[in-house]
């Protein structure tokens, strides 16, 4: 039985994990591939308007899959660690994609709020439901587990999710290593989820366009969790929601750690980033320059690069006046 | 110290009534106004949903006048509410402004925060007495809703219109000037007297409708362009999801000895989604399916502030309840840039689009 999993969103979380489990199942796992613009607007047309692009993004990607895949594989992700939650939109994906995608749709609750061993049992629970012994879905979701881990050690090296899927071997062969090679002068933090920060459709390639701007792209996802917690202490609150601690702690560790500008990439009408960013513009005040770039379905590239660029020329012309005067001679 | 707290619909008699109780003194606060909401969205971030816009408003136009001391809720999520104390803080401070910030987190089984920080606004108040002030403020506005509610069949049926919205000005005020239990109980037993005295046109054709959506533009009218009072003009008689006494009386009150208030709907919702995912989605749509079957609603209206996360999804999945039902729903994400005639027309296509299903059915 062919099952697939829409290539957005939670795709960039947990595909390794539930295509290793998955497979080990038995089940054969197609994607949706890379967004493109005609995904895009299928999605916008179908969803309401108000919701976010990448959630009209993920019903394009679910779209796609309608006549390649027997059924939709989209876990409802509650909680990924204890006492956190994802956004809403996030936790009622399988129903939303349900109004609009006319497919059979396999969902469960992954739910770790209280304990992280919860989402083990829904994870065999839905192996239950297709017959399979508790010991095969035991070992499934072990090995899946080992993958995810290797994925996650990737990602904090610093790869993006499509190069460390391709050094996990779970996507072809391709040689971007000597890219990773190519010394750039700049260092540019962008803030965001990964859905956005990664998907190179919907932010417009960024990662490209800043590598020919002389800049390095970093993103928040290098930090462990130790990190994270020393980084988000100042906080009064815990903040209960995964990816805007994630990027709190960012910014607090970056501007510590020599960066030469942030960029918070976040998707038109984003809730969570809304109640973060005052958050992040407190912390880059007087210390890091600093830009808010959203995205939405009419983004056009042009002024995106021009915005790119004059933030580059300013860090540069920051970097160059430093250094003048740095070189003024003593006598005058 | 100077106490003061957000402005949304009721609460404001509420929250007044209870501090004036504990001898705390609080600010007269003024109604939300143009420039309130102005100042509200030059500070708050672009994507804040309205009602954090119009909070951070009112509480720089407090803090202006004098309010030292700010009273908030929180939460734990997901729906964002949670967290908009602390963002507040951030943006008001930044702003240099100085002042105690008081947050309650309504979380579960968590009353004893809840009377411990009113307690120590009062001073030497004990628990029993902030239990007692809080219990008027919660009189208070519970009369206020059951005098809603009376509101909801009258104002489609009243031979002159605007008779109902003097009654209920006639009874607002009196609950604000009422300062203990036993003048309320009486109001409360006058209640439907007051109202029946309102003639009624019987020829009319009257139309039930649903109103369900997030609770800040439910309850406030400054903020959902008195949609209350256009609804009723229309003829269409309102069954709305939440009332603010039963938000207290189940979260509060009720919370405290483990009663599981989300039985009242977990069943209506379950087809369309069954667990938690913040905010008021499964309430909305557990409620939606309720009025249409308990009382013949024969149409949704849908109000939620623009990015608000939850309500978004109950959007979406009201779809399916409307082609389930086919019964048809209108949805209106209010933010600063809604103007009102457009909201009119809209509202006016709706009724009509009502009227004419009825009338061939």
């Amino acid at each position: 039985m062919k099952l697939g999993i829409p290539q957005a969103l939670s795709y960039y979380w947990y595909y390794p994990m539930w295509k290793a489990f998955l497979e080990n199942l038995g089940f054969e796992i197609i994607t949706s591939g890379p967004t493109n613009r005609k995904l895009v607007n299928e999605g916008c047309k179908a969803a309401v308007d108000e919701t976010c692009l990448p959630v009209k993004t993920f019903i394009g990607h679910s779209l796609q899959l309608l006549e390649k895949a027997d059924a939709l594989f989209i876990p409802s992700l509650k909680s990924c660690e204890e006492k956190r939650y994802f956004c809403p939109k996030i936790i009622a994906l399988p129903e939303t994609t349900a109004c609009n995608v006319k497919i059979p749709i396999y969902s469960f609750v992954i739910n770790n709020y209280s304990s992280l061993k919860n989402s083990e049992m829904s994870y065999k629970e839905f192996a239950k439901r297709f017959g399979i012994s508790n010991s095969r879905a035991s070992a499934a979701f072990c090995k899946a587990l080992k993958f995810q881990s290797i994925y996650e050690h990737f990602l904090r090296e610093g790869y993006t999710p499509s190069q460390a899927l391709k050094l996990l071997k779970l996507e072809e062969e391709h040689d971007f290593l000597d890219d990773k090679n190519k010394k750039l002068h700049y260092k540019i933090a962008v803030l965001g989820s990964p859905y956005l920060v990664y998907d190179s459709f919907l932010n417009l390639n960024i990662k490209k366009k800043l590598e020919l701007l002389d800049a390095e792209m970093i993103t928040a996802d290098i930090l462990t969790e130790k990190d994270i917690s020393t980084h988000t202490s100042f906080l009064g609150k815990d903040l209960f929601w995964t990816y805007p601690r994630r990027l709190i702690a960012g910014a607090s560790y970056f501007i510590k750690h020599n960066i030469d500008g942030i960029i918070l990439l976040s998707s038109f009408g984003c809730g969570s980033d809304a109640i973060m960013e005052p958050f992040i513009t407190g912390l880059c005040e007087n210390h890091v320059p600093y830009m808010v770039l959203t995205i939405d379905e009419h983004t056009g590239e042009a002024g995106f690069i021009t915005r790119l660029e004059a933030f580059l020329e300013m860090i540069k012309h920051k970097k160059r006046s430093y250094n003048y005067e740095s070189c003024i001679s003593l006598h005058g | 110290m100077k106490v003061a707290f957000p402005y949304m619909g009721n609460l404001q008699i509420g929250i007044q009534s209870c501090l004036k109780k504990l001898g705390v003194s609080y600010l007269e606060q003024k109604p939300i106004t143009k420039q309130t909401l102005e100042l509200g969205v030059k500070y708050s971030p672009e994507f804040s949903c309205f009602p954090f816009k119009v909070n951070i408003g009112g509480f720089i136009e407090a803090l202006e006048e004098g309010a030292d001391t700010l009273l908030f809720a929180g939460g734990f999520g997901p729906c964002r509410f949670g967290y908009y104390g602390q963002t507040q803080a951030e943006i008001l401070q930044r702003l240099g402004y100085k002042f105690d910030y008081l947050i309650i987190e309504m979380v579960q089984k968590n009353q004893k925060d809840f009377f411990r920080k009113l307690s120590s606004l009062s001073g030497q108040k004990n628990l029993l007495q902030v239990f007692q002030a809080v219990y008027l403020g919660y009189y208070k506005i519970k009369i206020l809703d059951e005098a809603q509610k009376l509101a909801y069949y009258y104002r489609p049926r009243e031979a002159n219109h605007g008779v109902t919205d003097t009654v209920i000005e006639y009874i607002k005020a009196q609950v604000h000037e009422a300062n203990n239990i036993f003048t309320l109980k009486q109001l409360w037993q006058e209640l439907s007297a007051f109202f029946s005295s309102i003639n009624i046109d019987s020829r009319r054709t009257i139309i039930p409708v649903a109103l369900i959506g997030e609770i800040y533009t439910l309850l406030e009218p400054k903020i959902n362009l008195n949609l209350e009072k256009k609804l009723g003009k229309m003829g269409l008689e309102i069954h709305k999801s939440i009332f603010l006494s039963d938000w207290i009386k189940y979260h509060i009150f009720l919370d405290a000895v483990g009663y599981d208030y989300k039985r009242h709907f977990a069943k209506e919702s379950a087809r369309y989604l069954n667990r938690e995912i913040g905010g008021h989605t499964r309430e909305n749509l557990g409620k939606a399916v309720q009025f249409i079957k308990q009382k013949g609603c024969q149409g949704i209206i849908h109000l939620a502030p623009l990015t608000c996360m939850p309500e978004i999804v109950t959007k979406e999945l009201l779809q399916k309840i409307s082609a389930d039902y086919s019964v048809p729903y209108i949805s209106l994400f209010i933010d600063e840039q809604t103007g009102e005639a457009g909201v009119n027309t809209r509202l006016e296509a709706f009724s009509d689009l009502l009227k004419f299903t009825t009338s061939i059915s």
